[in-house]
């Protein structure tokens, strides 16, 4: 069942505490310093899932608002500084010194279903859901600040040149939380528990363009890639009980650093005015990910010790697949241009190798048998399984996307024209599947560890005896949980866009909105494992059973079910970007 | 972190004011050649001859003649002539700059200053309003605000 790589670590890291919200308040408690040393990314996949994988997709993050007006089928137009981050090519298609710069912002909202309708905290009254969602955060980033410029000309032959700062993939994915609960159905003093998410991070390209026209009609462009940026997470766990202000729960916080060079290569081919055929490739890369930081606060519930654990990621190079674009572009009428790209990226084949020290995923037992009754030590692994091949939750990236744009008023030098697109496409990764992760319990451990069935062990070791003479009821605690790397399915959403420009003069004002829906399958509150907000789903789902022998004689025991698995809630997104850009064009400067 | 954001601010800050304030006025041709006192206009004068400033006595004004480019003071304005002082050589434009600068080194400055310079008043060809124009403000003021604010995010992304 369990996969030869799959680690096993305490449910202690998922243990965020509602309790506090009824106890007398955490400041009380002591705090416990657990080191957890060096460790791979099959570890981050049971501490904080959702920082696991983020796709390296150069595609979403293109710029230029004229592109995402058309729905992403926009590399036969690409004809600006803009179009360096389409199709380097792009470069010829300014006839001064022009300087373009493209922002983008994102809102979303979304509908999460399959959350519980109550939960009930250990040792606490049952409380009633009365509202939970997750929602990306809005944004406002940078996307690209470029310039270009013609550097020679002698006929139809030219060489252009430029140099761009731009967003190369988006790893940010800031969102937030919100969990409404009440003690009764009648009303009462209603908590609010929330995870507000920070993430700034993208890894982002600066570097030189060149483009030459090799004859008239074919534009041929290179950009060189060097990559930088980082990722920085921060989050935070808040409850409010009846109105009385945020207090904190817990934190964690996470940080990486990205590195690496590639080229982008580019080609146009115009066929007389009225059609242009475009490609663009990047071959594959090598993104080096260093830097890696991790640290987690949250309260213990089985020990009522603040725990604060840290830790570090071992650094690794992503091996990133090509990236191949194509595009069309035909003219049907002197105002109306219609286009078409397919674009395409084979990240399932993305691969890690780890640098430096190795990389260790440690047991979870060792954690829960040094974290309890400490007030503070670090904690050293020994001989845990070094992973070296991580399972990731990568899909192939493919889009297919549609778009016009018309000339709506055309007076001298001023024009008007609209866009409308419309895309399909296939996200980047594999949901988070519940397959992906399953529950080991205590008593699962004594049966392996001593090669015996569980009436062996009730008999042999006997955890249930309470010195009273009282069996008590077996306790199936929860040990920890595995991570399968299995995957689920690959979200595929559809957009549709709008987009406007107004020229004037030396300068253009261009805007683009795009609207996507799609749905993805999340965690509730992030965590496989929590047992408040994910809890152990044996409660109330024993679907096995085993005749014991005791004093008592023969009677049916229940077990926890043999496969166990996370819940997990579907989130309907509807995501709205926006994209805002500008370009001045300076005759004559050069 | 702060260092950063205040290197964020300067930077967009300075960008923005140098940019903006940068080719916002436009001529309007006064069609009957009247002008006020008050009003800054631009003077044409033959001979490849050009006037600019406000026409009273006191005021700072930029004389051109023949690609030479002076800063002076009008001394005396009255129907016939319009009066120049203290006129000193700024600098060399258009079409004998490069030759002016060629000279330079061979040429023997006699005096920097031109004691006074006196306009004819009928030779004047033409006049023209010198203006706020406002689309072309609107327009570079809207972007370079928006590269200003866009090269901000650029920076505290780095910070």
């Amino acid at each position: 069942m369990f996969h030869t790589r799959s680690i096993l670590l305490s449910g202690v890291f998922g243990a965020i505490a509602l309790a506090t919200v009824v106890s007398d308040g955490h400041a009380q408690f002591p705090t416990v310093n657990v080191d957890i040393g060096r460790f791979g990314l099959e570890t981050i996949a049971i501490l904080s899932p959702s920082l696991l994988y983020r796709p390296l997709d150069m595609g979403v993050v293109r710029p230029d608002a004229r592109a995402l007006g058309m729905g992403g089928a926009y590399l036969a137009m690409a004809n600006d500084p803009l179009g360096i981050g389409w199709n380097p090519a792009a470069v010829n298609g300014v006839d001064s010194f022009a300087l373009s710069v493209d922002a983008m912002g994102m809102s979303s909202g979304s509908t999460t279903t399959g959350f519980p309708t109550s939960i009930t905290p250990p040792g606490q009254s049952e409380l009633f859901v009365t509202s939970y969602s997750n929602s990306l955060k809005s944004s406002l980033r940078y996307g690209t600040v470029a310039f270009a410029l013609p550097v020679w000309q002698s006929g139809e032959r030219r060489v252009g040149a430029g140099f761009s700062w731009r967003r190369f993939a988006q790893v940010g994915r800031p969102e937030e939380t919100v969990l409404t609960l009440v003690e009764d159905r009648l009303g009462a003093a209603e908590v609010a528990i929330a995870t507000d998410q920070k993430e700034k991070g993208a890894v982002e390209a600066y570097g030189p363009t060149i483009g030459v026209r090799l004859f008239s009609g074919l534009d041929i462009g290179a950009t060189a890639n060097f990559l930088t940026g980082r990722n920085r997470v921060n989050q935070t766990l808040e409850q409010d009980t009846g109105g009385q202000g945020l207090s904190d729960l817990g934190f964690e916080r996470f940080t990486q650093k990205y590195s690496g060079f590639s080229m982008d290569l580019g080609a146009t081919l115009s066929l007389g005015e009225r059609a242009r055929l475009a490609m663009r490739f990047t071959p594959e890369y090598d993104l080096e990910v260093t830097g890696g930081t991790w640290q987690n606060q949250t309260v213990d519930i089985a020990s009522f010790v603040f725990i604060n654990r840290t830790g570090v990621l071992s650094g690794y190079d992503q091996t990133v697949p090509a990236f191949l674009s194509l595009g069309v572009a035909l003219k049907p009428a002197s105002r109306l241009w219609l286009t078409a790209d397919y674009t395409s990226q084979k990240l399932s084949e993305t691969s890690l190798t780890y640098t430096g020290p190795q990389a260790y995923d440690p047991f979870g037992q060792e954690l829960v048998a040094a974290s309890v009754g400490s007030e503070s030590f670090d904690v050293a692994f020994g001989s845990s399984p070094l992973v070296v091949d991580p399972a990731l939750p990568a899909a192939d990236l493919e889009q297919v996307s549609f778009g016009a744009e018309y000339v709506l008023y055309r007076n001298g030098d001023t024009e008007l024209p609209i866009r409308f697109g419309f895309r399909s496409t296939d996200l980047p990764y594999r949901q988070v599947d519940p397959e992906d992760y399953s529950y080991r319990y205590l008593h699962e451990e004594v049966m392996d560890f001593l090669g015996i069935t569980y009436e062996e062990m009730l008999q042999m070791y006997d955890p249930a005896w309470d010195g009273t003479g009282n069996r008590k009821r077996p306790k199936y605690t929860t040990l920890g949980l595995r991570y399968n790397g299995s995957h689920g399915e690959q979200p595929t959403g559809t957009g549709v866009s709008f987009g406007a420009s107004f020229r004037t003069g030396v300068v253009s004002y261009d805007l683009g909105i795009d609207w996507f829906s799609y749905t993805d399958t999340r965690f509730a509150f992030g965590t496989p494992w929590n047992p408040i907000f994910n809890p152990n789903p044996y409660e109330g789902d024993t679907v096995q059973s085993v005749t014991i022998r005791d004093d008592d004689g023969s009677h049916e025991e229940e077990l926890p079910a043999p496969v166990r698995h996370p819940s997990v809630l579907d989130v309907d997104r509807s995501v709205t970007t926006f994209r805002l850009s500008a370009t001045y064009a300076f005759p004559g400067l050069f | 972190m702060y260092r950063a954001s205040w290197l964020r601010v300067g930077v967009s800050s300075a960008l923005l004011l140098t940019l903006v304030l940068t080719g916002c006025a436009k001529r309007v041709p006064v069609e009957d050649g009247a002008f006020e006192a008050q009003e800054k206009v631009v003077l044409t004068l033959s001979n490849d001859r050009s006037l600019e400033g406000r026409i009273d006595t006191g005021s700072a004004v930029v004389y051109t003649d023949q690609g030479s480019v002076y800063h002076a003071t009008i001394q005396s304005v009255n129907e016939k002539t319009i009066t120049l002082e203290d006129a000193v050589l700024e600098r060399t434009a258009g079409s004998v700059e490069e030759a002016a600068l060629r000279l330079a080194d061979a040429r023997r400055e006699v005096a920097d200053t031109v004691p006074q310079i006196t306009l004819i008043r009928d030779e004047i060809q033409g006049v023209e309003r010198v203006g706020f124009d406002g689309p072309r403000t609107l327009r570079n003021v809207t972007y370079w605000t928006l590269t200003s604010t866009i090269v901000s995010l650029l920076l505290g992304e780095r910070s």
